[in-house]
């Protein structure tokens, strides 16, 4: 199966590069608030 | 953009994690993983949701969201100091400020249902381990044990995923 890879604070996608898991990892920069445009959702805005 | 036709499971770490809690609640994925991070606000230290409600970093410069270094190396508590280094060079601190003050303003107490794998390192100092029959704690693992402990924690996330499809199989 697919697993969605989402990074944190100080942990940002290179973390996952170490992982060796036997499933697809799709790294996803979905932490990062889109600033410039709030008005667009991303998975951090579940956040606010 | 995850693809909910298929089976899918999502990976937080640290305040990845509490994102993933998030889209949990509003996605079916056949596996939550938490690594280095909180299922609830009450799984996070007391002091960050007394500095969370004081508002007081609403008001701080985002330039004090770049820690010294060593201060860094020491909190997340790793070997791989110059990949730490480069992560937070490259952090924006706009982001940075934003992040802290949603992770000390999380407000989710709701449990996740099953299956939800939690791994967290005993020596975390960032968000210590929990007494909670689903986490796995990683012996002397810190805050960056995703880099860290990579091996042991790949096989563990591999053996849970084995699980679940055997179940499904058999399902």
């Amino acid at each position: 199966m697919k697993i969605y890879a989402i990074s944190g604070l100080g942990a940002d996608k290179r973390v996952f590069q170490y992982l060796t898991l036997n499933d697809q990892l799709i790294l996803s920069n979905g932490s990062t608030p889109n600033l410039k445009n709030p008005s667009k959702p991303t998975p951090a805005a579940l956040l606010q | 953009m995850i693809n909910t036709k298929e089976r899918f499971a999502i990976l937080g770490v640290s305040f990845g994690g509490l994102v993933a809690v998030e889209i949990r609640k509003k996605l079916k994925p056949a596996l939550t993983i938490l690594i280095s991070s909180a299922e609830t606000k009450n799984e996070l230290r007391s002091i960050y949701r007394l500095i969370g409600k004081s508002k007081i970093i609403k008001l701080l410069p985002r330039q004090l969201f770049d820690p010294p270094r060593k201060i860094a190396h020491w909190l997340f508590g790793t070997s791989h100091t110059k990949l730490l280094s480069q992560i937070l060079d490259d952090t924006d601190l706009q982001f940075a400020k934003w992040a802290v003050n949603a992770l000390l303003n999380w407000q989710n107490t709701t449990q996740l249902a099953h299956p939800t794998l939690k791994i967290s390192g005993t020596k975390d100092k960032l968000i210590p381990p929990q007494k909670d029959s689903k986490q796995i704690r990683i012996d002397q693992g810190a805050h960056f044990m995703i880099v860290d402990r990579a091996a042991e924690i790949s096989k563990i996330i591999n053996e849970e995923i084995r699980k679940i499809d055997q179940q499904s199989i058999l399902s």
